[in-house]
């Protein structure tokens, strides 16, 4: 609301003096804002180069070490069939949480009981560490693939279905009536409906892969023998913090672009909607 | 339907019930494999666990790398959040290393934070800040960047200072959100204690309980530590859902009432 007052209007006094411009909605980025950033990103490494290079230890290597060791593991292979494995896992559960979380907020934003009975539960138990049920789901579904799958959904389907939900409350009411005016039946209200929500369904899928990354990664680490998070593991109990770092790396990355490919999507779906702060 | 079963606490309170029932009922007849246990000796092994002397200790141990990870994450990350917010500097510094390092999940840090420091607390502490600064900083950032701006035009117009109009105006209004990122931060933190407390030589904590219990197949220990867990994320969140509608209380009026 903020955002579309500020853009719609222009600060007469404010910007007129200059004064407190930091405060408003940001320009355009001035060439300065752009190199800090730039250096933002850059000079850590620098940071991390000098120190490492004064430290002269081989358990504090320097990014090179840690670039030369991603390139060398990358090239020779193996590393993919663990990335595959991790991203497939985390990917499956991601997909069960909206498969079961995006029809459940539907169900719990349209039908008044389904709400009244779920609600709260679903609210209360959202603070609630679920990883420590990981135990659990072993015993249940054993060390496999399974456990892990189910554990990423159940603690992604949190975030999706309460946004979810948020978003599609927030509909305008008058958007239904209309379509009830125009004699619109089932199947064109709920396409109007996950429309007008695509915003929020976006956001919840935003907030839900790094969920997805940091779960899997941890279930991973506990108890495996494939996988990113295994190779972690295995490399910290090997003291070879470089190769760690390596992977870590990696997994930075791969989360880095599964976000700008959400935004990229965002961008897409939302073209006709307001926007949305999340 | 009826309107009774459309008022929340009645039908979730009777729906729980009824999955407690169900639960308790495939319990008693023997519907449940061995490590599943029902309601009510979930309840029977917390009690002994309890008595035994092995939860308390355990759940002092878990609190404290908790609150001191959480504390330290999250207070690092409203400050920065807010300074980032009112500076441009800070902005272009602190929220582009923080958005090209959001997505990597942070506990892949723990294997090697052990390497540096062992399997102590101070690694434990280490991982969970580190963990807890983002959501913190992410909604502190949003929360200054959603003022409405003719606030601060009328605060800065009629003469207020800088450190006037941030105090009066920004943190007031940045404040919802902030509460909210800080909530999210410690939902995290029990998340991280747990698994910074599996991973590897667990010494203490719930997590080692959990773990013990899931070793030596003696469910009942292992089942108190999960439901002891959850009792703890579950109070700490309601405790920080109080306190924040305390310092929050005019604006959920104000919310409100724009409706």
């Amino acid at each position: 609301m903020a955002d579309l007052m500020t853009r719609a209007t222009p600060a007469p006094n404010v910007q007129a003096t200059g004064k407190g411009r930091r405060w408003l909605r940001r320009p355009p980025p001035s060439v300065a804002s752009r190199l800090r950033r730039i250096s933002a990103v850059v000079l850590p490494f620098v940071f991390w180069d000098l120190a490492a290079a004064a430290s002269e230890n081989r358990l504090f290597p320097g990014p090179f070490t840690v670039f030369e060791v991603l390139y060398d593991n990358l090239a020779d292979g193996t590393v993919w069939f663990h990335a595959q494995l991790t991203f497939q896992r985390g990917l499956a559960g991601l997909a069960i949480a909206i498969l079961v979380g995006v029809p459940l907020a539907v169900l719990l934003a349209r039908v008044r009981w389904v709400d009244a009975a779920l609600q709260p539960l679903i609210v209360a138990t959202y603070p609630v560490p679920k990883l420590a049920l990981f135990p659990l789901l072993i015993l249940l579904l054993g060390f496999g693939a399974a456990s892990k799958v189910a554990m990423v959904a159940i603690e992604c389907a949190y975030p999706i279905i309460l946004t979810t939900y948020a978003g599609i409350r927030a509909i305008d009411k008058h958007y239904f009536w209309l379509a009830q005016n125009v004699g619109a039946g089932p199947g064109a209200r709920f396409a109007l409906m996950m429309r007008a929500a695509a915003p929020a369904l976006m956001a919840s899928l935003r907030l839900a892969t790094p969920i997805m990354l940091v779960i899997i990664v941890v279930t991973e680490l506990i108890g495996e023998s494939r996988g990113l998070g295994y190779l972690i593991r295995r490399a910290g109990g090997d003291f070879e913090p470089a190769t760690a770092l390596a992977m870590i790396l990696l997994l930075g990355i791969i989360g880095f672009v599964l976000d700008r490919l959400i935004v990229a999507l965002t961008k897409r779906v939302t073209r006709f909607s307001p926007k949305v702060q999340l | 339907m009826p309107a009774l079963l459309e008022r929340r606490g009645v039908a979730s309170g009777l729906f729980f019930a009824l999955v407690l029932l169900v639960w308790q009922g495939a319990g008693a007849l023997g519907a449940l494999p061995t490590y599943v246990l029902s309601p009510a000796q979930i309840v029977t092994a917390l009690i002994d666990t309890l008595v035994d002397g092995v939860l308390l200790p355990a759940m002092g141990t878990s609190l404290q790398r908790t609150v001191a990870g959480f504390a330290i994450g999250s207070s690092l990350g409203v400050f920065f959040g807010l300074l980032a917010g009112v500076s441009r500097v800070a902005e272009d510094y602190v929220d582009t290393l923080v958005s090209l390092t959001y997505p990597l999940p942070k506990i892949a840090l723990f294997p090697i934070v052990v390497i540096w420091l062992g399997y102590t607390d101070t690694a434990r502490i280490l991982v969970i800040s580190i963990s807890c600064f983002y959501p913190s900083f992410v909604n502190a950032l949003a929360g200054t960047q959603t003022i409405d701006s003719r606030l601060l035009w009328v605060a800065r117009n009629a003469g207020a200072s800088r450190v006037r109009a941030f105090r009066q105006v920004v943190l007031r209004a940045a404040m919802p959100s902030v509460a909210t990122g800080v909530r999210i931060s410690l939902a995290l933190s029990f998340i991280l204690t747990f698994a910074t407390e599996t991973l590897g030589a667990g010494r203490g904590g719930l997590g080692q309980v959990i773990e013990d219990g899931f070793n030596n197949l003696l469910y009942p220990l292992m089942w108190a530590g999960i439901a002891a867990f959850a009792i703890l994320g579950f109070l700490a969140d309601r405790a920080w859902a109080g306190a924040s509608d305390r310092f929050l209380r005019g604006q959920r009026v104000e919310a409100a009432s724009r409706g």
